[in-house]
Protein backbone atom coordinates (compact mmCIF):
# COMPACT_ATOMS: atom_id res chain seq x y z
CA UNK A 1 0.00 0.00 0.00
CA UNK A 2 1.09 3.50 -0.72
CA UNK A 3 2.05 5.81 2.07
CA UNK A 4 2.91 9.92 1.70
CA UNK A 5 6.28 11.04 3.64
CA UNK A 6 4.18 12.11 6.76
CA UNK A 7 3.42 8.24 7.45
CA UNK A 8 6.24 7.78 10.14
CA UNK A 9 5.27 11.03 11.95
CA UNK A 10 1.80 9.99 11.70
CA UNK A 11 2.13 6.74 13.23
CA UNK A 12 4.25 8.50 16.07
CA UNK A 13 0.86 10.41 16.43
CA UNK A 14 -0.89 7.58 17.15
CA UNK A 15 -2.95 8.23 13.94
CA UNK A 16 -5.21 5.33 12.89
CA UNK A 17 -5.24 4.78 9.22
CA UNK A 18 -7.25 3.02 6.45
CA UNK A 19 -7.35 2.37 3.39
CA UNK A 20 -7.96 4.88 1.15
CA UNK A 21 -7.70 3.88 -2.94
CA UNK A 22 -4.84 2.04 -2.17
CA UNK A 23 -3.34 4.48 0.61
CA UNK A 24 -2.81 3.97 3.80
CA UNK A 25 -3.72 7.47 5.63
CA UNK A 26 -4.81 8.71 8.87
CA UNK A 27 -9.01 8.44 9.28
CA UNK A 28 -8.34 9.86 12.61
CA UNK A 29 -5.90 10.83 15.82
CA UNK A 30 -8.11 10.43 18.55
CA UNK A 31 -11.20 11.97 18.07
CA UNK A 32 -12.76 12.32 15.07
CA UNK A 33 -15.67 14.33 15.78
CA UNK A 34 -13.26 16.61 18.15
CA UNK A 35 -11.25 17.10 14.67
CA UNK A 36 -14.35 17.94 12.97
CA UNK A 37 -15.57 20.63 15.34
CA UNK A 38 -11.82 22.18 15.42
CA UNK A 39 -12.24 22.92 11.85
CA UNK A 40 -15.58 24.28 11.97
CA UNK A 41 -14.67 26.46 14.57
CA UNK A 42 -10.71 27.26 14.38
CA UNK A 43 -7.95 25.22 12.20
CA UNK A 44 -7.29 21.81 11.19
CA UNK A 45 -4.55 20.18 9.17
CA UNK A 46 -4.85 17.73 6.71
CA UNK A 47 -2.67 15.60 4.85
CA UNK A 48 -3.87 15.01 1.50
CA UNK A 49 -0.69 14.06 -0.07
CA UNK A 50 -2.03 10.97 -1.65
CA UNK A 51 -4.41 13.59 -4.32
CA UNK A 52 -3.15 13.81 -7.70
CA UNK A 53 -1.23 17.05 -9.33
CA UNK A 54 -1.10 17.34 -13.14
CA UNK A 55 -0.33 20.18 -15.06
CA UNK A 56 -0.73 21.26 -18.74
CA UNK A 57 1.41 23.72 -20.53
CA UNK A 58 1.75 25.05 -23.85
CA UNK A 59 0.81 27.11 -26.64
CA UNK A 60 -2.75 25.70 -27.07
CA UNK A 61 -3.58 24.96 -23.05
CA UNK A 62 -6.33 26.95 -22.67
CA UNK A 63 -8.47 25.65 -25.42
CA UNK A 64 -7.25 22.10 -24.56
CA UNK A 65 -8.18 22.71 -20.93
CA UNK A 66 -11.32 24.07 -22.37
CA UNK A 67 -12.23 21.06 -24.84
CA UNK A 68 -11.86 18.24 -21.83
CA UNK A 69 -13.30 20.17 -18.99
CA UNK A 70 -17.13 20.85 -18.17
CA UNK A 71 -16.65 24.45 -16.74
CA UNK A 72 -16.00 27.80 -18.56
CA UNK A 73 -12.31 28.10 -18.49
CA UNK A 74 -11.38 31.25 -20.80
CA UNK A 75 -12.64 33.57 -18.92
CA UNK A 76 -10.47 32.81 -15.84
CA UNK A 77 -7.93 35.32 -14.77
CA UNK A 78 -4.58 34.50 -13.49
CA UNK A 79 -4.08 32.76 -10.57
CA UNK A 80 -7.71 31.49 -10.48
CA UNK A 81 -9.27 28.45 -10.11
CA UNK A 82 -12.32 26.60 -10.89
CA UNK A 83 -13.88 23.01 -10.15
CA UNK A 84 -15.41 21.20 -12.17
CA UNK A 85 -15.33 17.62 -14.20
CA UNK A 86 -13.58 15.49 -16.56
CA UNK A 87 -16.35 13.38 -18.79
CA UNK A 88 -16.02 10.91 -20.94
CA UNK A 89 -18.38 10.76 -24.54
CA UNK A 90 -21.43 9.35 -22.86
CA UNK A 91 -20.96 12.11 -20.34
CA UNK A 92 -20.01 10.03 -17.14
CA UNK A 93 -17.59 11.40 -15.05
CA UNK A 94 -13.44 10.36 -15.41
CA UNK A 95 -13.11 13.03 -12.06
CA UNK A 96 -14.18 15.72 -10.84
CA UNK A 97 -11.04 18.38 -10.05
CA UNK A 98 -9.93 21.90 -9.56
CA UNK A 99 -8.40 23.07 -12.11
CA UNK A 100 -5.75 26.34 -11.61
CA UNK A 101 -4.84 28.73 -14.14
CA UNK A 102 -1.11 29.83 -13.53
CA UNK A 103 -0.19 31.97 -16.30
CA UNK A 104 -1.40 31.66 -19.98
CA UNK A 105 -0.03 28.70 -21.14
CA UNK A 106 0.19 26.79 -18.03
CA UNK A 107 -2.63 25.28 -15.92
CA UNK A 108 -2.54 23.14 -12.78
CA UNK A 109 -5.12 20.23 -12.07
CA UNK A 110 -5.42 18.86 -8.37
CA UNK A 111 -7.06 15.32 -9.24
CA UNK A 112 -8.53 12.61 -6.60
CA UNK A 113 -5.54 9.97 -5.56
CA UNK A 114 -7.80 6.82 -6.98
CA UNK A 115 -7.82 8.65 -10.34
CA UNK A 116 -4.60 9.85 -11.25
CA UNK A 117 -3.47 7.30 -13.54
CA UNK A 118 -6.61 7.24 -15.37
CA UNK A 119 -7.01 11.28 -15.61
CA UNK A 120 -3.46 11.11 -16.90
CA UNK A 121 -3.64 9.02 -19.67
CA UNK A 122 -6.52 10.02 -20.27
CA UNK A 123 -5.61 13.84 -21.10
CA UNK A 124 -2.85 12.48 -22.31
CA UNK A 125 -4.91 10.73 -25.48
CA UNK A 126 -7.03 13.88 -25.94
CA UNK A 127 -3.91 15.92 -26.39
CA UNK A 128 -2.85 14.51 -29.60
CA UNK A 129 -4.26 17.57 -32.16
CA UNK A 130 -3.34 20.34 -29.36
CA UNK A 131 0.06 21.80 -29.03
CA UNK A 132 0.28 20.89 -25.05
CA UNK A 133 2.35 18.83 -22.87
CA UNK A 134 0.68 16.88 -20.00
CA UNK A 135 3.08 16.31 -17.22
CA UNK A 136 1.96 14.29 -14.10
CA UNK A 137 3.76 15.65 -11.02
CA UNK A 138 1.74 13.50 -8.44
CA UNK A 139 5.30 12.31 -7.48
CA UNK A 140 7.13 15.64 -6.89
CA UNK A 141 3.95 17.46 -4.72
CA UNK A 142 2.48 16.60 -1.57
CA UNK A 143 0.10 18.25 -0.36
CA UNK A 144 -2.05 19.71 2.88
CA UNK A 145 -4.89 21.46 3.58
CA UNK A 146 -5.38 24.13 6.41
CA UNK A 147 -8.75 24.41 6.98
CA UNK A 148 -10.89 26.89 9.57
CA UNK A 149 -12.49 30.31 9.83
CA UNK A 150 -8.74 30.88 11.64
CA UNK A 151 -7.08 29.56 8.54
CA UNK A 152 -6.27 32.60 6.95
CA UNK A 153 -4.81 34.08 10.39
CA UNK A 154 -2.50 31.14 10.81
CA UNK A 155 -1.15 31.35 7.36
CA UNK A 156 -0.75 35.20 7.67
CA UNK A 157 1.48 34.56 10.45
CA UNK A 158 2.95 31.45 9.22
CA UNK A 159 4.25 32.87 5.90
CA UNK A 160 4.85 36.43 6.81
CA UNK A 161 6.66 37.08 4.23
CA UNK A 162 4.40 35.90 1.01
CA UNK A 163 1.44 37.99 1.77
CA UNK A 164 -0.98 34.68 1.98
CA UNK A 165 -3.76 37.46 2.85
CA UNK A 166 -3.87 38.82 -0.33
CA UNK A 167 -4.84 35.60 -1.86
CA UNK A 168 -8.37 35.23 -3.18
CA UNK A 169 -11.41 32.76 -2.47
CA UNK A 170 -10.31 29.89 -5.08
CA UNK A 171 -6.96 31.56 -6.03
CA UNK A 172 -3.56 29.97 -5.90
CA UNK A 173 -0.36 31.82 -5.60
CA UNK A 174 3.17 30.84 -5.22
CA UNK A 175 5.00 30.88 -1.45
CA UNK A 176 7.54 33.20 -2.20
CA UNK A 177 8.95 32.69 1.51
CA UNK A 178 8.94 29.16 1.29
CA UNK A 179 11.03 29.14 -2.83
CA UNK A 180 13.56 31.73 -1.26
CA UNK A 181 14.70 29.44 1.78
CA UNK A 182 14.31 26.18 -0.31
CA UNK A 183 16.72 27.90 -3.51
CA UNK A 184 18.65 25.46 -4.69
CA UNK A 185 17.96 22.79 -1.75
CA UNK A 186 15.91 20.89 -3.85
CA UNK A 187 16.86 17.53 -5.27
CA UNK A 188 14.20 17.75 -8.23
CA UNK A 189 12.90 20.41 -9.21
CA UNK A 190 9.49 21.41 -10.44
CA UNK A 191 9.82 21.95 -15.05
CA UNK A 192 8.00 25.44 -14.35
CA UNK A 193 9.81 26.24 -11.27
CA UNK A 194 6.71 26.91 -8.80
CA UNK A 195 8.02 24.04 -6.45
CA UNK A 196 5.67 25.70 -3.63
CA UNK A 197 1.87 26.52 -4.34
CA UNK A 198 -0.41 28.10 -2.33
CA UNK A 199 -4.22 28.29 -2.75
CA UNK A 200 -7.37 29.49 -1.28
CA UNK A 201 -9.39 26.17 -1.82
CA UNK A 202 -10.61 23.15 0.17
CA UNK A 203 -12.98 20.37 0.59
CA UNK A 204 -14.24 21.38 3.77
CA UNK A 205 -16.84 24.36 3.11
CA UNK A 206 -14.74 26.61 5.53
CA UNK A 207 -12.56 28.98 4.36
CA UNK A 208 -8.94 27.57 3.92
CA UNK A 209 -5.67 26.82 2.25
CA UNK A 210 -4.19 23.85 -0.07
CA UNK A 211 -0.31 24.03 0.06
CA UNK A 212 1.43 21.98 -3.12
CA UNK A 213 5.01 21.35 -1.50
CA UNK A 214 7.66 18.74 -2.74
CA UNK A 215 7.68 15.76 -0.76
CA UNK A 216 11.38 15.58 -0.38
CA UNK A 217 10.65 19.14 1.77
CA UNK A 218 6.73 18.27 3.30
CA UNK A 219 7.73 16.44 7.08
CA UNK A 220 10.28 19.61 7.32
CA UNK A 221 6.97 22.45 6.41
CA UNK A 222 4.51 19.88 8.45
CA UNK A 223 6.93 19.70 11.63
CA UNK A 224 6.79 23.75 11.43
CA UNK A 225 3.64 24.38 10.91
CA UNK A 226 2.65 22.00 13.89
CA UNK A 227 5.31 22.94 16.06
CA UNK A 228 5.06 26.85 15.67
CA UNK A 229 1.25 26.67 16.52
CA UNK A 230 1.60 23.71 18.79
CA UNK A 231 -1.98 22.39 20.03
CA UNK A 232 -3.47 25.80 18.73
CA UNK A 233 -3.74 23.28 14.90
CA UNK A 234 -5.67 20.59 14.97
CA UNK A 235 -4.22 17.59 13.25
CA UNK A 236 -6.99 15.90 10.89
CA UNK A 237 -7.46 12.36 9.40
CA UNK A 238 -9.29 11.48 6.42
CA UNK A 239 -12.50 10.57 8.29
CA UNK A 240 -13.17 14.70 9.20
CA UNK A 241 -12.47 15.86 5.97
CA UNK A 242 -15.03 13.01 5.05
CA UNK A 243 -17.61 14.40 7.86
CA UNK A 244 -17.21 17.76 6.80
CA UNK A 245 -18.02 17.67 2.80
CA UNK A 246 -20.65 15.54 3.61
CA UNK A 247 -21.87 18.33 5.80
CA UNK A 248 -21.92 20.87 3.21
CA UNK A 249 -23.52 17.99 0.58
CA UNK A 250 -20.12 18.29 -1.53
CA UNK A 251 -19.86 15.39 -3.83
CA UNK A 252 -17.13 12.74 -3.74
CA UNK A 253 -16.09 10.31 -6.42
CA UNK A 254 -16.93 7.06 -6.05
CA UNK A 255 -20.12 7.74 -3.93
CA UNK A 256 -21.96 10.49 -6.00
CA UNK A 257 -19.70 10.35 -8.75
CA UNK A 258 -18.77 7.81 -11.23
CA UNK A 259 -17.83 6.92 -15.12
CA UNK A 260 -21.39 5.92 -15.36
CA UNK A 261 -23.27 8.32 -14.30
CA UNK A 262 -23.64 12.40 -15.62
CA UNK A 263 -22.54 15.30 -13.08
CA UNK A 264 -26.49 16.34 -13.81
CA UNK A 265 -27.56 12.81 -11.76
CA UNK A 266 -25.95 14.79 -8.70
CA UNK A 267 -27.34 17.99 -9.28
CA UNK A 268 -24.15 19.38 -10.19
CA UNK A 269 -24.83 21.43 -13.39
CA UNK A 270 -23.76 24.68 -11.65
CA UNK A 271 -20.26 23.28 -13.28
CA UNK A 272 -21.24 22.62 -16.64
CA UNK A 273 -21.21 25.47 -19.04
CA UNK A 274 -23.41 24.55 -21.41
CA UNK A 275 -22.62 27.60 -23.38
CA UNK A 276 -19.52 26.60 -24.58
CA UNK A 277 -19.32 25.75 -28.28
CA UNK A 278 -17.83 22.45 -27.10
CA UNK A 279 -16.29 19.88 -24.58
CA UNK A 280 -16.10 16.01 -24.18
CA UNK A 281 -19.09 14.95 -23.40
CA UNK A 282 -21.53 17.74 -23.89
CA UNK A 283 -23.52 16.13 -26.54
CA UNK A 284 -24.87 13.44 -23.77
CA UNK A 285 -25.00 15.46 -20.97
CA UNK A 286 -27.43 17.87 -23.10
CA UNK A 287 -29.44 14.68 -23.01
CA UNK A 288 -29.31 14.12 -18.67
CA UNK A 289 -30.18 17.57 -18.84
CA UNK A 290 -33.64 17.04 -20.37
CA UNK A 291 -34.26 13.39 -19.53
CA UNK A 292 -33.32 13.96 -15.51
CA UNK A 293 -34.17 10.68 -14.88
CA UNK A 294 -32.52 10.63 -10.75
CA UNK A 295 -31.40 13.33 -8.37
CA UNK A 296 -29.96 13.73 -5.42
CA UNK A 297 -30.94 15.28 -2.35
CA UNK A 298 -29.97 15.58 1.27
CA UNK A 299 -32.19 14.21 4.08
CA UNK A 300 -31.81 14.04 7.71
CA UNK A 301 -32.80 11.07 9.84
CA UNK A 302 -36.04 11.54 12.29
CA UNK A 303 -34.18 8.91 14.99
CA UNK A 304 -30.82 8.43 16.79
CA UNK A 305 -29.62 6.16 13.37
CA UNK A 306 -26.65 6.58 10.55
CA UNK A 307 -28.19 5.73 7.14
CA UNK A 308 -24.53 4.64 5.27
CA UNK A 309 -23.88 4.73 1.59
CA UNK A 310 -25.49 1.65 -0.33
CA UNK A 311 -28.41 1.81 2.09
CA UNK A 312 -31.58 1.25 0.20
CA UNK A 313 -34.29 4.28 0.24
CA UNK A 314 -37.96 3.97 0.12
CA UNK A 315 -41.58 5.15 -0.26
CA UNK A 316 -44.19 2.50 1.20
CA UNK A 317 -42.93 -0.45 -0.40
CA UNK A 318 -41.37 1.02 -3.54
CA UNK A 319 -37.77 1.17 -3.55
CA UNK A 320 -36.83 4.72 -5.44
CA UNK A 321 -32.84 4.88 -4.68
CA UNK A 322 -29.96 4.67 -2.36
CA UNK A 323 -28.05 6.36 -0.02
CA UNK A 324 -24.58 7.66 -1.75
CA UNK A 325 -23.04 9.12 1.03
CA UNK A 326 -24.09 9.06 4.95
CA UNK A 327 -22.52 10.11 8.42
CA UNK A 328 -23.71 11.24 11.98
CA UNK A 329 -22.80 14.78 11.69
CA UNK A 330 -20.90 15.77 15.17
CA UNK A 331 -22.70 19.60 14.11
CA UNK A 332 -26.06 18.73 14.27
CA UNK A 333 -25.94 15.63 16.13
CA UNK A 334 -27.94 13.54 13.82
CA UNK A 335 -27.74 11.33 10.81
CA UNK A 336 -27.40 12.85 7.71
CA UNK A 337 -26.32 12.05 3.79
CA UNK A 338 -27.52 12.47 0.49
CA UNK A 339 -29.46 9.98 -1.76
CA UNK A 340 -29.57 9.45 -5.17
CA UNK A 341 -33.68 8.89 -6.30
CA UNK A 342 -35.90 8.23 -9.01
CA UNK A 343 -36.82 11.95 -10.44
CA UNK A 344 -40.06 11.51 -10.16
CA UNK A 345 -40.49 11.03 -6.14
CA UNK A 346 -37.78 14.22 -5.29
CA UNK A 347 -40.66 16.72 -4.62
CA UNK A 348 -41.85 14.45 -1.89
CA UNK A 349 -40.71 15.52 1.42
CA UNK A 350 -40.31 12.00 3.48
CA UNK A 351 -38.32 9.34 2.47
CA UNK A 352 -37.38 5.58 4.61
CA UNK A 353 -34.31 4.30 4.60
CA UNK A 354 -33.65 0.60 5.30
CA UNK A 355 -31.31 0.23 7.88
CA UNK A 356 -30.72 -3.24 8.80
CA UNK A 357 -34.03 -4.12 7.87
CA UNK A 358 -35.92 -1.38 9.78
CA UNK A 359 -37.55 0.90 7.87
CA UNK A 360 -36.42 4.41 9.42
CA UNK A 361 -38.16 7.85 8.51
CA UNK A 362 -36.09 10.74 7.38
CA UNK A 363 -36.76 14.03 6.30
CA UNK A 364 -35.78 16.11 3.09
CA UNK A 365 -33.90 18.58 3.48
CA UNK A 366 -31.38 20.64 1.52
CA UNK A 367 -27.98 20.75 1.92
CA UNK A 368 -25.30 22.05 3.07
CA UNK A 369 -26.83 20.85 6.01
CA UNK A 370 -24.99 23.56 8.57
CA UNK B 1 -2.17 -0.82 24.10
CA UNK B 2 -5.49 -1.86 24.76
CA UNK B 3 -6.89 -2.87 28.18
CA UNK B 4 -7.74 -6.99 28.52
CA UNK B 5 -8.90 -7.67 31.98
CA UNK B 6 -7.94 -10.91 33.78
CA UNK B 7 -11.55 -11.50 35.53
CA UNK B 8 -13.38 -11.20 32.19
CA UNK B 9 -13.92 -13.51 29.42
CA UNK B 10 -14.09 -12.64 25.71
CA UNK B 11 -15.68 -13.06 21.87
CA UNK B 12 -14.15 -13.11 19.11
CA UNK B 13 -16.50 -10.10 18.19
CA UNK B 14 -15.04 -8.34 20.84
CA UNK B 15 -17.36 -8.13 23.62
CA UNK B 16 -16.34 -9.22 27.19
CA UNK B 17 -18.97 -11.11 29.30
CA UNK B 18 -18.34 -11.64 33.45
CA UNK B 19 -20.62 -13.52 35.87
CA UNK B 20 -22.17 -10.81 38.06
CA UNK B 21 -23.99 -12.44 40.50
CA UNK B 22 -25.52 -15.32 38.84
CA UNK B 23 -26.34 -12.86 35.83
CA UNK B 24 -24.53 -12.54 32.64
CA UNK B 25 -22.76 -8.92 31.95
CA UNK B 26 -21.82 -8.07 28.45
CA UNK B 27 -20.33 -5.15 26.84
CA UNK B 28 -17.31 -4.67 24.01
CA UNK B 29 -13.76 -4.25 24.69
CA UNK B 30 -11.34 -1.67 25.24
CA UNK B 31 -9.82 -2.86 22.25
CA UNK B 32 -13.32 -2.78 20.59
CA UNK B 33 -14.32 0.60 21.40
CA UNK B 34 -10.59 2.29 20.34
CA UNK B 35 -10.99 0.56 16.79
CA UNK B 36 -14.94 2.43 16.47
CA UNK B 37 -13.88 5.39 17.69
CA UNK B 38 -16.31 8.03 19.52
CA UNK B 39 -19.60 6.28 20.10
CA UNK B 40 -22.57 8.53 19.04
CA UNK B 41 -25.78 5.70 18.95
CA UNK B 42 -26.46 2.43 20.51
CA UNK B 43 -29.31 0.46 19.65
CA UNK B 44 -30.35 -1.84 22.50
CA UNK B 45 -32.50 -4.99 22.93
CA UNK B 46 -35.67 -5.19 25.12
CA UNK B 47 -35.65 -7.03 28.44
CA UNK B 48 -37.28 -10.56 28.24
CA UNK B 49 -36.13 -11.04 24.51
CA UNK B 50 -34.63 -14.70 24.29
CA UNK B 51 -30.77 -14.68 22.72
CA UNK B 52 -29.27 -17.44 20.93
CA UNK B 53 -25.49 -17.83 21.55
CA UNK B 54 -23.87 -15.21 18.92
CA UNK B 55 -27.06 -13.59 17.81
CA UNK B 56 -27.10 -10.28 17.20
CA UNK B 57 -28.71 -7.92 20.28
CA UNK B 58 -27.87 -4.32 19.38
CA UNK B 59 -25.26 -2.51 17.44
CA UNK B 60 -23.28 0.33 18.55
CA UNK B 61 -22.32 3.55 15.69
CA UNK B 62 -19.36 5.75 15.44
CA UNK B 63 -18.82 8.51 12.71
CA UNK B 64 -17.18 6.98 10.94
CA UNK B 65 -18.88 2.71 11.26
CA UNK B 66 -21.06 1.01 12.33
CA UNK B 67 -20.75 -2.36 14.58
CA UNK B 68 -23.30 -5.44 15.66
CA UNK B 69 -23.53 -6.44 18.90
CA UNK B 70 -23.46 -10.11 19.07
CA UNK B 71 -24.52 -12.38 22.48
CA UNK B 72 -21.57 -14.18 23.62
CA UNK B 73 -24.13 -16.80 25.11
CA UNK B 74 -27.90 -17.93 24.99
CA UNK B 75 -29.95 -16.51 27.37
CA UNK B 76 -32.55 -14.09 27.92
CA UNK B 77 -32.44 -10.51 28.66
CA UNK B 78 -33.12 -9.34 32.16
CA UNK B 79 -31.25 -5.67 32.30
CA UNK B 80 -30.39 -3.08 29.98
CA UNK B 81 -28.13 -0.35 30.96
CA UNK B 82 -29.94 2.41 29.74
CA UNK B 83 -27.53 5.11 30.35
CA UNK B 84 -25.63 4.23 27.62
CA UNK B 85 -28.71 5.49 25.58
CA UNK B 86 -28.34 8.82 26.35
CA UNK B 87 -24.61 8.72 26.54
CA UNK B 88 -23.37 6.07 24.28
CA UNK B 89 -19.79 7.94 25.09
CA UNK B 90 -19.89 6.06 28.63
CA UNK B 91 -18.69 3.09 26.78
CA UNK B 92 -15.45 4.65 25.14
CA UNK B 93 -14.72 5.86 28.90
CA UNK B 94 -15.33 2.97 30.74
CA UNK B 95 -16.09 -0.16 28.54
CA UNK B 96 -15.72 -2.91 30.98
CA UNK B 97 -17.08 -0.47 34.06
CA UNK B 98 -20.05 2.01 33.84
CA UNK B 99 -20.17 0.92 29.86
CA UNK B 100 -21.90 -2.56 30.28
CA UNK B 101 -24.44 -2.74 27.81
CA UNK B 102 -26.89 -6.01 29.19
CA UNK B 103 -27.20 -8.28 31.51
CA UNK B 104 -28.79 -12.50 30.11
CA UNK B 105 -29.96 -15.34 32.50
CA UNK B 106 -28.26 -18.39 31.43
CA UNK B 107 -29.06 -21.64 31.99
CA UNK B 108 -25.73 -22.70 33.16
CA UNK B 109 -23.30 -20.25 34.52
CA UNK B 110 -20.27 -22.97 33.47
CA UNK B 111 -20.90 -22.02 29.41
CA UNK B 112 -18.99 -18.90 30.50
CA UNK B 113 -15.84 -21.22 30.83
CA UNK B 114 -16.74 -21.90 26.63
CA UNK B 115 -15.45 -18.24 25.99
CA UNK B 116 -11.60 -17.00 25.32
CA UNK B 117 -9.38 -16.31 28.04
CA UNK B 118 -7.86 -13.27 28.77
CA UNK B 119 -4.12 -14.80 27.19
CA UNK B 120 -6.38 -15.92 24.44
CA UNK B 121 -8.23 -12.71 23.51
CA UNK B 122 -4.49 -10.83 23.71
CA UNK B 123 -3.59 -12.99 21.29
CA UNK B 124 -6.49 -12.15 19.03
CA UNK B 125 -6.05 -8.57 18.85
CA UNK B 126 -2.13 -8.42 18.91
CA UNK B 127 -2.25 -11.09 15.76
Amino acid sequence: MKTTPLFEIHKKMGAKFIDFNGWQMPVWFDDLNKEHIKVRQEVGIFDVSHMGEIEISGKDSEIYVDYIFTNSVLNLSLGQARYGFLCNRLGGVIDDVIIYKIDKERFFMCVNAGNTNKVFQWLSDNSTDYDVSVVDLSEFYGQLAIQGPRAIDYMEEFFSTSNVGSIKKYCIAPILGLEEKYKNQLEWGCPHGNNFLIARTGYTGEDGFELFVPNEKIIEIYKSILKHFSSKIQPCGLGARDTLRIEMGFPLYGNELSEEQSPVDSNLERFIDMDKKEFIGKAEIKKNMAERKVSLIGFKMSDKVIARSGYEVFIGERKIGYVTSGTYSPILKKGIGLAMIDSRWSDLNQINIRVRNNYKEAQKVSYPFV
Amino acid sequence: MSEVREEFKYTEEHEWAIDDDGLIKIGITDHAQESLGEIVFIELPKIGIILDKSSIFGVVESTKSVSDLYSPLAGEVVEVNYSVETEPDIINKSPYDEGWIIKIRVKNIKDLDSLLAPEEYKKLIDG
